[in-house]
């Protein structure tokens, strides 16, 4: 009993450390943003030092935070919806039809996740510049979509095959159609998985800044060019830097954190049953 | 009317066929159960007949229409899943109104179709709650009130009793002969338990390896099973088979060598066996008596097993064969004894070296006028 209980502080103590240690740099990046710029570089770092708004009012001046934010926001509950849209039916297709090919085409798609974004930079930035769409939201959802379909596809599928078979025979008796099928018993049993993908694509999306930068100067920009617009190569930097990205992760960090419980459920779906 | 005709129906798989060439007719009203070892096809048939699984060869027909191409909803049927397949996010009211609200039905109606439902079943108290606020034997009724609610021409159940346990399985097994009672409808059961195919059908399929090794009813197939496997599949503790040569065909019977030399004269009809073939001689352990006087053959004890009521020995006779024998359960029997068994002929079944039965002299009074019997192809005239 005795070991049990040491071994359960145990497992707290390291559970806290490893929460820290995640958590730091963006517990340091938060108070960061509160320093001048100089107290921002001091050696060695302050702890204890007067905090100031000047950061945030600096940089409301230079760039509308609320512009990116609303691109960021458009961009990833755009392509999350997008996403979701052809993946459910492909997970469909492939969870209760599967063919001797899905298997196979499944590992193909998560293998373009492995390709390196920069391999494919330059087709991607002369596709976009013919078809007109640099610079533009539906460009970057169209790029998104593109890159967490995979995911989201490989996520629905599984959250399909933990529905019994029966359940949806049962459902094919009592007359219902695919689309009633998927809106009455499918979508509601497979709600909270999809929920958490969903969360997880509009995390994704709005954390991504390859393509953002790349693809986007102006009107499109979301917030991680937001971000990037206040690091440059000389002069001090870090304090603005730190508010930039503060405000930037301030959203999808509540967001996350308020529906943490569903994420959390999602991605264990069907490992305790 | 309700009836159900399979001619000649095929499944196949790529490289496999699960059910060759099956040909059945049902019967309005009639209460047939699809029995088998697992792996059978019995399931597979019932699926097949639902429309859940295609069929690749033959003719399907209900009410003497073709349905091979209807979808399920069409075909006028409602089935029972082993594993219930509930609704989980629905309430019992909206799962056993669920084919009325997909066919447009309104709210009321619906919830007065699934209240006079749940009349039937004892679930009115239940009506609001989810599946998983519902013991087994509730969820399994809910499942038939399901299929209750659609008004079916013919009802399929699949294993509905096996993942309840004894007790319930039992009464759910009482219920159930009940409501065909008082349906009055066509229903299509799939069961390995050979109890519940011979209490509840009027008609039992004894399916194996994709073809049907014999149709006719409870009693049928247990006083004429047409092969070693009908035999041996039908009725516990199963039938004791003993090898034996043929040493005198005539018109009365056949009088047969058992390994201990004892001989046995069993009232079959002559014509299929001649003398010196081996066959096989099939006794139920029911039909097998503790008898002093009138000893066929000797056996030792191995184990007795006491069920109360009755006792079941377990003997190794001449030929190093093991018979077991029904006795009542106040039979002094110990392990190790050596005791007297006799054999009555008129109790026993002969079957040919292929393993298919010699029709026997005469026809049990109780399956005499065939009442359940229908011509097939598959049967044997007595």
């Amino acid at each position: 009993m005795a070991q049990k209980t040491s071994r359960h502080w145990l497992l707290t103590l390291l559970g806290w450390l490893v929460a820290c240690l995640l958590f730091f740099p963006i517990f340091w990046m938060f108070i960061t943003s509160f320093k001048t710029e100089v107290a921002a570089v001091a050696t060695p770092p302050q702890l204890v030092f007067q905090p100031t708004l000047e950061n945030y009012v600096a940089i409301q001046d230079r760039a509308d935070y609320f512009n990116y934010a609303f691109n960021s926001v458009a961009v990833s509950v755009g392509s999350t919806l997008l996403s979701l849209l052809l993946a459910i039916p492909a997970a469909y297709a492939m969870a209760f039809f599967p063919t001797k090919r899905t298997k196979g085409t499944l590992l193909w798609m998560l293998s373009t996740k492995m390709l390196p974004p920069v391999g494919v930079l330059v087709p991607i930035y002369i596709l976009c510049r013919n078809a007109g769409l640099l610079d533009t939201r539906i460009g970057l959802i169209i790029i998104y979509t593109l890159i967490n379909l995979p995911i989201v596809v490989w996520m629905i599928y599984s959250f399909f095959k933990e529905v019994p078979k029966e359940i949806l025979e049962a459902d094919r008796m009592d007359g219902a159609t695919t689309q009633q099928e998927l809106r009455h018993v499918l979508l509601p049993l497979a709600l909270p998985g999809i929920a958490s993908t969903a969360l997880l694509s509009i995390i994704l999306s709005w954390n991504e800044a390859f393509w953002s930068l790349n693809l986007t100067t102006a009107d499109a920009a979301p917030l991680t060019a937001f971000i990037a617009s206040f690091s440059s190569p000389q002069g001090l930097f870090w304090a603005k830097l730190s508010a930039a990205s503060t405000l930037a992760i301030a959203p999808i960090l509540i967001f996350g954190w308020l529906s943490q419980r569903q994420l959390v459920r999602g991605l264990t779906f069907g490992a305790v049953k | 009317m309700s009836t159900v005709t399979l001619r000649d129906i095929h499944k196949r798989y790529t490289d496999v066929e699960i059910i060759k060439g099956v040909d059945l007719e049902i019967d309005d009203r009639e209460f047939v159960v699809f029995v088998g070892p697992s792996g059978c096809g019995k399931s597979t048939l019932l699926r097949m007949i639902a429309g859940l699984e295609e069929i690749s060869a033959g003719d399907l027909l209900i009410d003497g229409e073709k349905v091979n191409d209807v979808p399920p909803d069409k075909r006028g049927l409602a089935m029972v899943f082993q594993t219930y397949a509930l609704y989980p996010h629905m309430t019992v009211a909206e799962n056993m109104a669920f084919s009325l609200r997909l066919a447009g039905i309104s709210k009321q109606q619906r919830y007065e179709k699934a209240r006079d439902v749940a009349r039937i079943l004892q679930l009115e108290a239940l009506l609001n709650r989810k599946p998983k606020e519902l013991s087994g034997g509730q969820r399994q009724r809910v499942a038939i009130g399901r299929a209750l609610v659609r008004n079916p021409k013919v009802f399929l159940f699949d294993e509905p009793l096996s993942n309840l346990d004894a007790a319930l399985r039992v009464q759910m097994r009482i219920e159930l002969a009940g409501l065909h009672d008082s349906l009055q409808s066509t229903m299509i059961y799939v069961t390995h338990d050979q109890v519940e195919a011979m209490t509840l059908a009027d008609k039992i399929v004894v399916l194996q390896g994709g073809i049907v090794e014999q149709v006719g009813s409870p009693l049928e197939l247990y006083h004429h099973p047409r092969n070693l496997f009908v035999a041996g599949f039908i009725g516990s503790p199963r039938m004791n088979f003993l090898a034996v040569t043929v040493s005198s065909v005539n018109d009365s019977g056949t009088i047969v060598k058992l390994p201990s030399d004892a001989r046995v004269t069993i009232p079959v009809e002559p014509g299929s066996i001649s003398v010196g073939d081996s066959a096989t001689l099939g006794i139920r352990p029911e039909h097998l008596r503790v008898d002093q006087t009138n000893a066929t053959i000797m056996g030792d004890v191995l184990v007795v097993e006491r069920l109360g009521g009755e006792t079941y020995l377990y003997v190794k006779v001449a030929g190093g064969e093991t018979l077991t024998v029904q006795t009542d359960g106040d039979n002094m029997s110990q392990m190790h004894d050596r005791i007297p068994i006799h054999i009555n002929g008129n109790l026993c079944h002969l079957f040919d070296a292929n393993g298919a039965a010699i029709p026997k002299t005469y026809r049990h009074h109780l399956t005499q006028n065939g009442s359940h019997e229908q011509q097939h192809p598959h049967k044997l005239n007595y």
